[in-house]
């Protein structure tokens, strides 16, 4: 009777020790696996000038390579292209700036001159010329897009020594899907 | 719970399938020993998850391997994770060796478990190989040297050796293709087999059942192995994950510096290949194949004969036998091992060598952390440091005339040196030398160059006469003119020193120093020891700024010359040595105002006075210890 109950609790302790090796086994994985979920985002909001003012001509958008340096997990890349932004120079000098990433689902957004609208062709996106989204009225197809253009921080500044006027862009990505711009975190 | 477990067997039969599990028998009762098995099979579980979540984050490439393995360690729980497969890869084959002197003692390959044995036994050299292709992937300099000699072993092999050894480096030099092979290997083809291997070895074991002493028959003592032998070997892996663990947390898995091959090797195997390093060392040349592949294989031969040796020897003999291969082997392979360490150990050169790796991967460590690895690879962090390529420049381009002597360094050539001592260099310490009438004619500093006869020399020791307060500011205001990053100056006494070396103190009727003065009779004092002015008197010592036409021996290291040995960057490395300008985890400064107390002053009494001591921090006791060496030589001469 007594080897009963001992062979009864050996059993319920061998069970357990089996089940709470493999769970520790896998603790240290799981905390390794979600680390890409504890880091905080990296985004530089520097404003960085991007294009001289004369370059753009008015009310047509001109795509611009945002360049700066890169963390890749363990790699620093110095110089590297980190996104596209349509530059729009609007009357009286002010400039209107745009990320080139689509907020439905990420690709590149294009310019089409000869329809003057912006086009992201994954999944035929359309906005109009003011970046907003264009009402789906074709039968069979419904625009994609869950909101317009990302509109990203954008000044002119006047170089110190030449004079010249610059566009400086604050590059930020957003998240995608939303009906509202909310930076990625 | 009861309706669903029935539901599943009657679709799948899994309690059919556990019986033989709940069946099994142990003849002669539990037993510790035993739990060899079931440990190995769990720590083999271990590599399997710690091996699946390193390889979610490593990159075999020359340019990522070792930036990889080191993002491994940055990330929370990496550093257990690797330290748990590199330890419990050693663990394996710990374990393995005493499961098989086990079977060896109880002659538990006697038939019908002939292929146990072999199966077994094949798996042994499988295991050692599969962590021989693991050590290198870290992309460290020890585990690519290592790799390399394994390659040239093989190679060694006559007719299939350079084939073999040609297809797993992926071509003559260890590089990319090396590590994708290895990697396949270690993390595709290795597991395969083995755990085909494996499965072969546990289906034997569960058919043929546990070896008795009493033949079979079951003894009073004989009990189900679960519960009975399987707590006993819970609580043995238990142990044995709590010894990992503890190994994994304490020192975690080593990583040496990133592959270089500029970077000193003194290659030696992994300790369990050790006996295998030794024994070569009693072969040369050709015969060198004998010890490497012919008597392992020669004794893997024999081991998995035994079964049937053993049925054709009496149970005495037989006996005799298996205690002769288990004693035998230890003692072998123990000694071997032994002799190999012994000798490694009364190597001044192998520890030397060890110890300079041990540096280099705790410098890489230190830079990794600071910075993120350039796209062009880990190599570059020890390539650009002037820490570690300040001293090797400074050996092959400046030692032959000048030696260098810090408590940090001490760089002396095959030659009588015959040039200043430039440990120190722009120190307050050191510049205090060139002013003191003694010291600047010592071998130190222009004993044996022309200056020795020089209006330097002949001013310090006749016409120079400053207070020693005066001669205080003059050192700080040089020292400020240097601007090292470990020395500061006061403020007050450089400004007054400045004073003094534009005026009353004489400096300028020779030197050049900001407005005052001109260039052309003696080296420019405006930034003295900065930067810019190293770099300007490397490039050319014989300019106008600096010796002119009053340069002794001094070559120009200017790399636009066509027969420069140096490129700009090596140049600038080697400044940025001499001027103690390179990364530090945690910047100390050392305050030179405070080495600069009036009771100290006379160099030769500085080395007994206690305060002295406290005023220098621990990090830089350096200019204090290259002044007493300079001390010294300067007595004697």
């Amino acid at each position: 009777m007594i080897e009963q109950t001992r062979r009864v609790w050996l059993k319920f302790t061998c069970r357990t020790l089996t089940l709470g090796y493999a769970a520790l086994m896998l603790i240290p994985g799981v905390r390794f696996l979600v680390d890409p979920l504890m880091r905080r985002s990296t985004q530089n909001s520097e404003a960085r000038r991007v294009a001289r003012l004369d370059d753009l001509q008015p009310n047509v958008p001109r795509p611009f390579a945002i360049k700066g340096s890169r963390l890749d997990a363990w790699t620093l890349y110095p110089e590297e292209t980190l996104g596209r932004v349509f530059l729009v120079r609007r009357d009286g000098d002010t400039v209107e700036a745009f990320t080139a990433e689509c907020p439905h689902l990420g690709c590149v957004i294009e310019f089409q001159e000869d329809q003057d609208r912006f086009f992201c062709p994954c999944h035929r996106g359309v906005f109009d010329a003011e970046g907003a989204v264009v009402p789906s009225d074709q039968l069979g197809w419904n625009n994609p897009l869950p909101r317009g253009m990302d509109h990203l921080e954008c000044e002119v500044v006047e170089d110190d020594d030449s004079g010249e006027k610059w566009v400086t862009v604050v590059f930020e990505r957003f998240q995608h899907g939303l009906a509202q711009q909310v930076a990625t975190a | 719970m009861g309706r669903i477990a029935s539901w599943l067997e009657n679709r799948t039969g899994y309690r059919e399938l556990m019986l033989p599990i709940h069946r099994r028998v142990l003849p002669d009762g539990p037993c510790w020993t035993l739990s060899t098995a079931s440990c190995l099979v769990w720590l083999l579980a271990l590599q399997v998850v710690t091996g699946l979540v390193l390889m979610t984050s490593y990159s075999p490439s020359l340019n990522n391997a070792w930036a990889s393995v080191h993002f491994i360690e940055q990330t929370p729980a990496g550093q257990m994770i690797r330290g748990l497969h590199f330890f419990a890869s050693q663990a394996i084959l710990i374990v393995f060796a005493i499961h098989t002197v086990r079977v060896l003692l109880v002659a538990a390959f006697r038939p019908p478990r002939e292929l146990i044995w072999a199966t077994g036994l094949v798996l042994i050299p499988l295991i050692m190989v599969w962590a021989v292709t693991g050590n290198p992937l870290n992309g460290s300099q020890k585990g690519f040297s290592q790799i390399n000699v394994e390659g040239n072993i093989i190679g060694g092999t006559p007719v299939v050796g350079p084939l073999v050894q040609k297809i797993l480096i992926g071509g003559q030099q260890v590089g990319n293709l090396t590590l994708t092979h290895l990697y396949a290997l270690h993390v595709g083809v290795l597991p395969l087999v083995a755990g085909l291997l494996l499965a072969l070895h546990i289906s034997q074991v569960y058919r043929h059942g546990l070896a008795s002493h009493e033949g079979g028959t079951l003894s009073a003592s004989s009990r189900p192995y679960f519960p009975y032998q399987t707590i006993r070997n819970l609580i043995v892996v238990g142990a044995v994950f709590a010894l990992l663990a503890w190994l994994a947390y304490h020192f975690g898995a080593p990583l040496d510096a990133p592959a270089d091959p500029e970077l000193p090797q003194a290659t030696r195997p992994e300790w369990y290949f050790l006996f295998l390093f030794e024994l070569r060392g009693y072969f040369t040349g050709d015969t060198e194949f004998i010890a490497t592949v012919i008597i392992p294989v020669a004794i893997l031969l024999f081991l998995l004969a035994l079964p049937f040796l053993d049925a054709m020897l009496p149970e005495a003999a037989s006996r005799w036998m298996r205690y002769a291969v288990v004693f035998g082997g230890l003692a072998a392979w123990s000694g071997l091992t032994g002799l190999s360490m012994w000798r490694d150990h009364n190597d001044p050169h192998v520890q030397a060598e060890a110890s300079a790796a041990h540096a280099l991967a705790l410098r890489a460590d230190e830079l990794a952390d600071a910075q993120a690895i350039p796209p062009t690879g880990a190599a570059a962090l020890l390539q650009n440091d002037a820490l570690t390529q300040g001293p090797k420049l400074y050996k092959q381009y400046c030692v032959s005339c000048h030696p260098y002597t810090t408590d940090q360094f001490e760089i002396t050539g095959s030659d009588e040196p015959s040039a200043p001592d430039l440990g120190g260099f722009a120190t307050r310490n050191w510049i205090a030398g060139f002013l003191d009438p003694e010291r600047i004619v010592s071998a130190a500093y222009f004993g044996n160059t022309e200056h020795a006869e020089g209006e330097m020399a002949s001013f310090v020791k006749d016409e120079m006469d400053l207070e020693a307060a005066s001669l205080d500011a003059v050192l700080a205001a040089l020292v400020a003119e240097a601007d090292l990053p470990q020395h500061h100056a006061d403020a007050e006494a450089a400004a007054a020193g400045r004073e003094l070396i534009a005026g009353e103190a004489g400096c300028t009727d020779c030197h050049k120093f900001h407005d005052d003065g001109d260039i052309g009779v003696a080296p420019d004092l405006t930034g003295y020891g900065s930067r810019q002015w190293l770099l300007g008197f490397l490039n050319n010592p014989e300019h106008d700024r600096f010796y002119g036409e009053y340069n002794d021996r001094m070559p120009g290291y200017d790399p636009e010359l066509p027969t420069a040995p140096m490129n700009q960057q090596e140049l600038d490395m080697l400044a940025d040595w001499l001027r103690g300008q390179w990364y530090r985890p945690t910047a100390i400064e050392v305050d030179d105002q405070t080495a600069a107390s009036p009771a100290e002053k006379p160099a030769d009494e500085s080395s007994d006075e206690p305060t002295d001591k406290s005023a220098n921090s621990d990090d830089d006791s350096s200019s204090k210890a290259d002044d007493e060496s300079r001390d010294t030589s300067g007595e004697e001469s």
